[in-house]
């Protein structure tokens, strides 16, 4: 790398931002000091370490701001950081997944944009490879041409002395509404119904003891509503936009969210129904995607909406991860596990409700009782959706797996995606000739596994025979998703 | 195929073909199994002793950790056996097959194009009994052939690493 060549340094938000973060987290320890010590500690003290702190993060922000050098070459990026550890990263723009883009409150007010660039690889899947902090007009020149470069696209972000075009329309309409009940009913019903417990736990414990459960509380706000708030902020004014073979999928109300990716990128396709979801003819369409997700989730292509929309996005945006196969239902062996399970969480339900039922005051003593019965009711409905929902179709480069009971999963999954699969099997399966398939592929969080259902053994081997087929005859061809 | 190829390929060392493992590995399994059974039984016998010397603990506890301490122990006494005579595995040019387990029966079959890295590990009671395992990583996992005889492993772990080498250079 000479000197010569031209090169980008982040924006002076990033040395703003950081130290913010961090004088943040200093100030919080510093709180919980001072209050710890009941208010007889001096102030004066934490204050000039406050100070001091300020100045040395100042100071580590700015060296490392400017030590840090981005080189946009012809075929890739070349970071190179000369602090006290050197180091040297080098992204190849055909091996990049995605390049995303991130505002958090700090960039939105000093107009600026972080883009992190994600490379296809299991090794890096939660954390970018890289990223780079630019004001915002520079960064979304940057990221198209960028873009243009992976992907091949046209340019969509006018130059400055181009005629500003028309903004791309949603590939789906999402009103705030539909968000708000992507957030509140399309988490797992497990989730949901854990949340309504304990709320009604709440207040009758107030009706009935003039007291309020506070453990109660904190259980439905930390699993229920933090949840649901979150997953409402983050996908708020969400629109999902194709470019040709590019799809750029925007969310967010506090800190939004850019994610771009191409369709070949895409690992698997999800198509999540809840229970409740279900029932009301709603369906959840995401895709894994390397790069494109964080640990809250999966990148959603479509939130809860209609059936008949989610499925059309889908054979519209990805044809070829539809498959309209005959789905094999599982083998009936499959309710001895089932039913081994159920009779096994049945058995503790009722040794808990022996063991405490009777303890509890009487107001209580019905809620619970209700609670019991109400787990005995889902215990059953787990048996019969478990064994009803689960099935399993494939062609020659597809296979499309359900799984799930209350919450029914539609996995689809490319052949070519595969990394390996097992087919296991306990020894009542084996007796009969069934078994069950772990398939194994890259995802965002690493590596992921879908388990299917019990089918009959036979037939799930064919998994790794039509992965192997597909590699010894040329028809995986690893340009393709490229 | 020339000469050396011909030297490297996994047919010469028999293993297009399903394959069980080495005797000798079955006394490995025993002693490392016979460490975790003292172990489990040590604890076991901690928990009789204690709740016997603690008064204010009841002792039906003891009989709640029977029905975890027996059946393990038991698992890992009969676990070398039943494991060594279901193991099989087998390797060709393009894909890695085992077949394991001792209540669970799994089929594992791995794409020799999948693989991203080969490791050969061995522990003190392997390096005893002169055995290794490979472990071959894959971006959606990983999947061992264990208790390989040690130049089997590394002649499985070399023979990958090439044609790991191989493909990416195709590739280029």
């Amino acid at each position: 790398m000479t000197e010569e060549q031209s090169f980008l340094r982040n924006h002076w938000s990033y040395v703003a931002s950081n130290t913010f973060r961090t004088l943040l987290m200093f100030g919080v320890m510093i709180l919980v000091w001072w209050g710890t010590s009941e208010g007889q500690g001096d102030m004066t003290i934490y204050l000039a370490f406050i100070l001091v702190m300020s100045v040395v993060i100042v100071a580590l922000n700015i060296i490392y701001w400017l030590k840090t050098k981005y080189y946009f070459l012809e075929d890739e990026i070349v970071v190179i950081r000369t602090t006290i550890f050197r180091s040297e990263t080098r992204i190849q723009y055909d091996r990049l997944a995605s390049v995303n883009v991130e505002r958090d409150v700090v960039c939105r007010i000093l107009n600026a944009t972080k883009l992190s660039f994600n490379l296809n690889s299991s090794m890096n899947v939660t954390k970018a490879e890289a990223y780079i902090v630019l004001k915002k007009d520079k960064a979304d020149r940057l990221r198209e041409d960028l873009n243009s470069r992976m992907f091949g696209t046209a340019r969509t972000v006018p130059e400055a002395s181009e005629e500003p075009r028309e903004e791309a329309v949603s590939l789906v309409d999402v009103s705030t509404w539909d968000i708000f009940l992507h957030a509140f009913i399309g988490m797992s019903t497990y989730q949901l119904l854990f949340g309504l417990v304990m709320a009604a736990y709440s207040i009758l414990s107030f009706y009935f003891d003039n007291s309020v459960s506070v453990f109660a509380i904190i259980l439905f706000v930390v699993e229920f509503l933090m949840p649901a708030f979150a997953a409402f902020f983050r996908y708020f004014n969400y629109s999902i936009v194709r470019q040709g073979e590019t799809v750029t999928v925007s969310s967010g109300f506090f800190s939004t969210r850019t994610d771009c990716f191409k369709l070949s990128k895409v690992n698997f396709v999800k198509i999540r129904e809840p229970l409740i979801c279900r029932v009301l003819g709603k369906s959840i369409l995401e895709a894994e995607v390397v790069g494109t997700s964080d640990t809250k989730g999966m990148p959603l292509l479509c939130p809860l909406k209609d059936r008949d929309i989610a499925y059309n996005l889908f054979r519209d945006l990805l044809p070829e991860f539809v498959c309209e196969d005959l789905q094999s239902k599982q083998s009936r062996v499959s309710m001895v596990g089932l039913g081994f399970w159920t009779l096994v969480t049945v058995g503790i339900i009722a040794g808990f409700a022996y063991l405490l039922v009777p303890e509890i005051p009487s107001g209580f003593g019905m809620f619970l009782n209700f609670c019991v019965v109400l787990m005995y009711i889902l215990c059953v409905g787990w048996f019969v959706l478990a064994y009803r929902n689960r099935s399993i179709a494939m062609n020659d480069s597809i296979v499309l797996a359900v799984t799930g009971s209350f919450d029914r999963v539609s996995n689809y999954i490319l052949f070519d995606k595969i990394q390996f699969a097992n087919v296991f099997s306990n020894p009542v399966e084996r007796r009969y000739g069934a078994a069950k398939c772990k398939i194994n592929m890259l995802s965002t969080v690493g590596a992921t596994a879908v388990v299917t259902g019990v089918f009959e053994a036979d037939y799930l081997e064919k998994v790794s025979e039509t992965v192997m087929a597909r590699i010894r005859d040329g028809r995986y061809d690893f340009r393709r998703f490229q | 195929m020339d000469k050396e190829d011909e030297q490297v390929s996994p047919k010469n060392w028999g293993l297009d073909e399903f394959r069980m493992l080495n005797p000798v590995s079955k006394k490995a399994m025993y002693l490392s199994n016979g460490i975790k059974i003292a172990i489990l039984a040590a604890i076991y016998i901690g928990i009789f002793m204690g709740l016997r010397m603690a008064n204010d603990l009841p002792f039906w506890l003891f009989y709640l950790a029977t029905p975890v301490f027996v059946p393990l122990i038991a698992y890992y006494a009969v676990f070398p056996g039943i494991f060594y005579r279901h193991y099989r595995y087998r390797m060709d040019d393009d894909c890695i097959e085992i077949r394991r387990g001792v209540i669970f029966h799994s089929h594992i079959l791995v794409p020799v194009e999948r693989v991203h890295q080969v490791q050969v590990t061995k522990g003190p009671i392997l390096r005893k009994f002169g055995l290794a395992n490979v472990t071959v990583t894959t971006a959606g996992g990983t999947a061992s052939l264990q208790y390989l005889d040690d130049d089997l492993a590394e002649f499985v772990a070399e023979n990958l690493n090439q044609k790991i080498i191989q493909m990416l250079k195709a590739r280029e």
